[in-house]
C-alpha cells in the first residue's frame, strides 16, 4: 500500500440517492399488502424510517416491528419509546428468547434473532419486510437486491436471485416466501452520515464518541464493542469516516459476524 | 461533486476480468486497508480476483456469481465499476450489472489458447443490444505473448470485424493492451510495450466518456406509483421531462386530465420537478377517482399513447423457454400488466445476432426474438429510442424474468371479436359494470318479451338491436306485433333490428321499404335459423347489413348434428359479401355461477375466433346470469387468449 492514497469512500448526489430509495419504498408499498419495518434504532433503519415517511408525506403507512433481545442498550429503549410516540408509529415489540447469560447470548444472537423474526413474520403475516441494509456494510452484503425474498427458512438463495435490472422490481414469491426490501442497499456508511447531517436525523447518543470510544454500528449489548474514537458530533463522524481504516462491523462480535474475512482479519492480528 | 459514471465490466470467465478490477481499484487508491490485508496471502503474489469474488463457491470455481459493486475516482469523474459475471449460465446476472451501466469495458485475454470465445461474442452483442456503449477493449495477458505488437493486433483485427458485423459503433472505443496483474497500461504506462502510444485505461476513460445527458429536456412523463383519494395526491416518479406547477397535465390510459396543483420533492414544496425525481403532487381533476397506479402523465403537447400491442426485443437469458401464446406479467415503469407473445417474428443468436429463424414458435437459452406483444388492458409504452425509461420492460413468470426493449407500438383496435349482450331486468342491476367490460360492443333486447326504457339503454351510448320475433311462439310474454316493433325501432331510434325465421329476401326488402319510408337509419340483421335461408343464403346476405346465426332454432330445422358445419359455410359466405357475422345460442352458458367453463365452451369460443366471427351474442349469459359480469370476464379471458394466437392484427 506504500505511495498509494488510500480512500475509503465515494461520495454519491445524495438527492440522487434518495430519489432512488423513494422510489424503492413506493413500488414496495404499491406491490406488498402487509408490510413490516425492521427498526432496531440504529442509524440505518431510522434513516429508512425516516425516508419512508417522506416518502408518504409524513406518514408511515406500515406496522414498525421491533425484535427484542431484551440485551439492547437503554438509550435504545428510550429511543424507540420517545419517537413511537412523536412519530406516531404503530409499533409492535416481538420479545425474541431471553438468554440472560451475555456470553451464551452472543453465541446465538443471530439465531435467536431469526427465529423472532421468523415468528414475528407469521403471527402479522407481513408478506414483504423493508430492512435497512447497505451493500458496503458487509461483503455478504455487497450481492443483494432492493426486493430479496427469502423462503421459509429464511434462507437467502444468492446464486438464483431474480433479475433486477432498469429499476424494474420483480415482485414475486412462492408459497411460505416473504420479500425483504432493501431501499438503503446503494448508500454507503460515509453518505448516509452525511444525509443524517443534512436532515438532521435523530441519532442515538451512543453513535458518538464518550471517553475516547464511540459505538459505529449497534447492536445488542454483549455482542458489540465500541471502537476508538474522538468523533463528539455528526459532523466528526463525518471527517473520520474519510480516513479510517477500520470496517464498520469491526464492532460486532456475534457469530452471525465471523465470517470468513472476519476470522482472517482476527488471524492477521488486525484487531 | 463529481459526475458518476457506471462503468460495467465484462468478459470471459478466464480472461482476468475480477483481477483487473481489483489493479485498478488498487491502482486508483480504493482498496481499503482492512481488504489489502486479506488479501496478502502467506507469502504469496496478491491475487486481486479474490478480493471481488466473495464467496466461496466463487473462489474456488475461480468465477463470479453475481454483480458486485465498486467506486474510485479519477481526476475528472466518480466512476461506480459494476462486475459481472463472465460464465455463461450467468448471463441473467450479467444483466443485471450491465442494464444500470453507460459505458462497458470489455476484457478479453491475448493468450493465444483464450481470445474472442462464444462468451465474448455474447457479451459484446448483449451490450450493443442494451445500448451501452463500450468504452475500452482490454486486450489483457500480454505477457503470454511476449508483449508483441503483432499478436495485439490478431486480437483487435478480430474483435472489430465482429463488431462490425454486429453493427456496432467503434469510433470511441479504445483497445489497450494490458497485463492486470502488474497494472502495466491500466493507471500507467508499460515500458515493456513501448510500440503502443495510445492511454492507458483510467487515461483513455477520462478522456472519453460522457455523464449521460439529463433527459429533462425530453418531453414529460411521470409515472404513478401510488394515489391518494382524500388529498388529490399522486406519488411517482418522473422519468423524463419536468413537471410544473399549474400547468394541464393528461393521464393514460386513465384518460384523466387535471391541472397540476402543489409539488413536493424530498419533503421540500418547489415550482417545477425533474426528470429522476421521486415526487408528490396534487392533481385538480374531477375525475381524479380513475388514475391508478400505472398510468402515465403528460402534457398537452406530448400526450402519452395508451396501446394495446406492441413490437418488442426479448432476450432469453436462462434455462427456460417462451412460446406463442405464453402470458407473462409485464412491467415497465409503474406498470405492471398480462402479455401475451401474439407471434415471434424473427429469431436472432445472442451470440452473433445472426438471423435464426422467421416466425417461430418459441425461443430457448440465449435467444432473442422480435416478438409481437397483446396486453390484456391498455398500457402505455414507448419506443426505446425515443423514451428508455418507458421503452424497456421485464417479461415476468414466476421468479424468471426476461428483459427487453420495445421496437414498436401499435394503436390499433386491441381485438377482433366483440359481444352483443341481451338485456333483460335481471341485467339492469348490472349494466352500469357491464357496458364497461372491454368487448361489449351492442345491448339487445328480445321483442318476444316486456320492452325495456330505451331512454336508460341509450345513456350508455352502445348500439342497440331489437329482435323481431317473427314466428316465434314459445315462452313468449309479449304480444306486440312485428310491425308494431319495427315501428318502436323506428321511434325510438334504434340502431339494429334482428329479423327471425327469414326464409327469403322478400321479407328483407318488406323491412327496408318500411324503414325507408319512415327515413329512419335503422339497419337490418338477418337471422339465419331456417332451412329455406341456407337455400336462399347469397341473395339473403346481400340484401342484410349484417347477419346472425341463431343456432338453436337453426339446429331445431336442420338437425342439431349439422350446426357446426353450417355455422363455418354462413361465415364463410357472409366474409365473401363483407357483411359482419355473429353467432348466437350457448356459447358460453357454462360461464354462468362458475369460475371454470367447460372444455366444449372454451373449444367453441377458440372456433368463432378462428372462423373470424365478428360478434358473439350473449343471451342467458347476461340475461338470466345473477353476475353476468363475471361471464363476460371469464369470455373476455378466452378470447384475448384466442386472438392473440390466431389472430395477426
Amino acid at each position: 500500500m506504500e505511495g498509494k492514497k488510500q480512500i475509503n469512500f465515494v461520495e454519491a448526489n445524495l438527492e440522487e440517492l434518495e430519489n432512488k430509495s423513494l422510489y424503492v419504498i413506493r413500488e414496495a408499498a404499491a406491490q406488498f399488502k402487509n408490510i413490516g419495518i425492521l427498526w432496531s434504532m440504529g442509524k440505518d433503519a431510522t434513516t429508512m424510517l425516516w425516508m419512508i415517511r417522506k416518502a408518504f408525506l409524513g406518514k408511515i403507512p406500515f406496522t414498525v416491528l421491533h425484535v427484542d433481545t431484551g440485551h439492547k442498550f437503554k438509550e435504545m429503549y428510550a429511543m424507540r419509546d420517545r419517537y413511537a410516540k412523536e412519530w406516531g408509529l404503530k409499533l409492535v415489540v416481538e420479545q425474541a428468547e431471553f438468554v440472560e447469560d451475555p456470553d451464551k447470548h452472543r453465541e446465538r444472537c443471530g439465531e435467536i434473532k431469526a427465529n423472532a423474526l421468523r415468528a414475528a413474520i407469521q403471527k402479522h403475516k407481513f408478506d414483504a419486510i423493508f430492512v435497512g441494509i447497505r451493500r458496503d456494510e458487509h461483503v455478504l452484503r455487497t450481492k443483494e437486491r432492493f426486493f430479496s425474498p427469502r423462503d421459509k427458512e429464511f434462507k437467502w438463495d444468492y446464486k438464483e436471485q431474480p433479475v433486477e435490472m432498469w429499476g424494474l422490481l420483480n415482485n414475486t414469491l412462492e408459497e411460505g416466501e416473504h420479500m425483504r426490501i432493501h431501499p438503503l442497499l446503494d448508500w454507503n456508511e460515509l453518505d448516509l452520515w452525511r444525509y443524517i447531517k443534512k436532515e438532521n436525523i435523530p441519532i442515538n447518543e451512543l453513535y458518538l464518541s464518550k471517553g475516547g470510544y464511540r459505538y459505529r454500528s449497534l447492536g445488542c449489548v454483549p455482542c458489540t464493542r465500541p471502537v476508538p474514537s474522538e468523533a463528539k458530533d455528526v459532523d466528526e463522524i463525518i471527517a473520520e469516516l474519510r480516513t479510517t481504516e477500520f470496517s464498520e462491523r469491526s464492532g460486532r462480535l456475534s457469530a452471525r459476524e465471523q465470517t470468513e474475512v472476519m476470522q482472517k482479519l482476527r488471524a492477521l492480528g488486525y484487531f | 461533486m463529481k459526475k458518476n459514471i457506471n462503468l460495467c465490466v465484462v468478459g470471459h470467465m478466464d480472461h482476468g476480468k475480477s483481477t483487473f478490477i481489483g489493479r485498478l481499484l488498487y491502482d486508483a487508491g480504493y482498496i481499503k486497508k482492512y481488504e489489502f490485508i486479506a488479501l496478502q496471502q502467506e507469502g504469496r503474489e496478491i491475487d486481486f480476483a479474490h478480493f471481488l469474488d466473495i464467496y466461496r463457491e466463487e473462489r474456488e470455481n475461480a468465477m463470479t456469481m453475481d454483480t458486485t459493486k465498486r467506486f474510485f475516482e479519477t481526476e475528472k469523474y466518480q466512476y461506480t465499476i459494476i462486475d459481472s459475471p463472465g460464465h455463461k449460465e450467468f448471463i441473467k446476472n450479467m444483466l443485471s450489472g450491465v442494464s444500470e451501466a453507460q459505458y462497458a469495458i470489455v476484457i478479453v485475454s491475448c493468450d493465444e489458447k483464450e481470445r474472442i470465445q462464444e462468451q465474448t461474442r455474447r457479451h459484446l452483442a448483449l451490450l450493443h443490444l442494451l445500448g451501452v456503449r463500450i468504452a475500452v477493449i482490454a486486450v489483457n495477458k500480454m505477457d503470454s505473448v511476449g508483449y508483441k505488437e503483432k499478436e495485439f493486433n490478431k486480437v483487435t483485427d478480430e474483435m472489430n470485424q465482429f463488431l462490425a458485423y454486429i453493427g456496432c459503433d467503434t469510433s470511441a472505443t479504445a483497445f489497450v493492451p494490458i497485463v492486470a496483474t502488474r497494472g502495466e497500461n491500466i493507471s500507467t504506462h508499460s515500458e515493456k510495450m513501448e510500440w503502443y502510444k495510445g492511454e492507458t485505461i483510467i487515461g483513455w476513460l477520462d478522456t472519453t466518456v460522457m455523464p449521460a445527458p439529463p433527459s429533462v429536456a425530453q418531453p414529460l412523463r411521470v409515472v404513478v406509483q401510488f394515489t391518494s383519494q382524500e388529498e388529490k395526491l399522486v406519488l411517482g416518479k418522473i422519468e423524463a421531462g419536468r413537471l410544473v406547477q399549474g400547468e394541464e397535465i393528461y393521464f393514460e390510459p386513465a384518460h384523466v386530465q387535471g391541472v397540476v396543483g402543489e409539488i413536493s420533492v424530498l419533503g421540500k414544496q418547489v415550482k417545477e420537478a425533474f426528470a429522476g425525481e421521486a415526487v408528490g403532487f396534487i392533481v385538480k381533476s374531477e375525475k381524479f377517482s380513475l388514475l391508478k397506479r400505472g398510468d402515465v402523465g403528460g402534457t398537452g403537447m406530448h400526450k402519452p399513447k395508451p396501446c394495446l400491442q406492441a413490437i418488442g426485443e426479448v432476450i432469453v437469458p436462462f434455462d427456460a423457454k417462451v412460446r406463442v401464446g405464453d402470458e407473462f406479467v409485464f412491467r415497465s415503469g409503474a406498470n405492471e400488466g398480462k402479455a401475451i407473445i401474439a407471434e415471434i417474428i424473427k429469431k436472432i443468436s445472442s451470440e452473433n445476432l445472426q438471423f435464426m429463424e422467421n416466425n417461430a414458435l418459441s425461443l430457448h437459452e440465449g435467444d432473442i426474438g422480435i416478438v409481437r406483444l397483446q396486453f390484456r388492458e391498455q398500457i402505455v409504452v414507448e419506443r426505446y429510442s425515443t423514451s428508455k425509461e418507458l421503452g424497456r420492460f421485464l417479461l415476468m413468470k414466476e421468479k424468471k424474468a426476461f428483459p427487453g426493449i420495445i421496437l414498436q407500438t401499435t394503436e390499433m383496435q386491441a381485438y377482433k371479436t366483440s359481444l352483443i349482450c341481451n338485456i333483460s331486468p335481471l341485467t339492469m342491476p348490472h349494466l352500469d359494470r357491464l357496458v364497461k367490460q372491454k368487448r361489449v360492443a351492442m345491448l339487445r333486447v328480445n321483442g318476444a318479451f316486456e320492452l325495456p326504457d330505451f331512454a336508460i339503454l341509450r345513456k350508455y351510448n352502445l348500439p342497440i338491436v331489437l329482435d323481431i320475433p317473427g314466428d316465434r311462439k314459445k315462452r313468449r310474454t309479449s304480444m306486440i306485433s312485428d310491425e308494431e316493433l319495427l315501428n318502436i325501432a323506428i321511434r325510438e331510434r334504434i340502431d339494429f333490428v334482428g329479423l327471425s325465421y327469414v326464409r327469403s329476401v322478400k321479407e328483407m326488402e318488406d323491412v327496408r321499404a318500411v324503414i325507408e319510408k319512415n327515413k329512419s337509419q335503422v339497419k337490418v340483421i338477418a337471422k339465419i335459423e331456417t332451412k329455406e335461408a341456407l337455400l336462399h343464403l347469397n341473395a339473403i346476405t346481400e340484401a342484410a347489413d349484417m347477419l346472425l346465426i341463431d343456432r338453436g332454432d337453426l339446429g331445431t330445422d336442420v338437425g342439431y348434428e349439422k350446426v357446426p358445419f353450417y355455422q363455418e359455410k354462413i361465415v364463410a359466405v357472409a366474409k365473401k359479401f363483407g357483411k359482419k357475422i355473429a353467432v348466437a345460442t350457448e356459447l358460453a352458458m357454462s360461464t354462468i355461477n362458475t369460475d371454470r367453463p367447460t372444455h366444449a365452451d372454451t373449444t367453441q369460443m377458440h372456433t368463432t375466433v378462428k372462423q373470424g366471427v365478428d360478434y358473439l351474442v350473449l343471451a342467458e349469459e347476461t340475461a338470466k346470469n345473477n353476475d353476468p359480469v363475471k361471464s363476460v370476464e371469464i369470455i373476455n379471458l378466452i378470447l384475448d387468449f384466442a386472438e392473440a394466437c390466431y389472430c395477426l392484427f
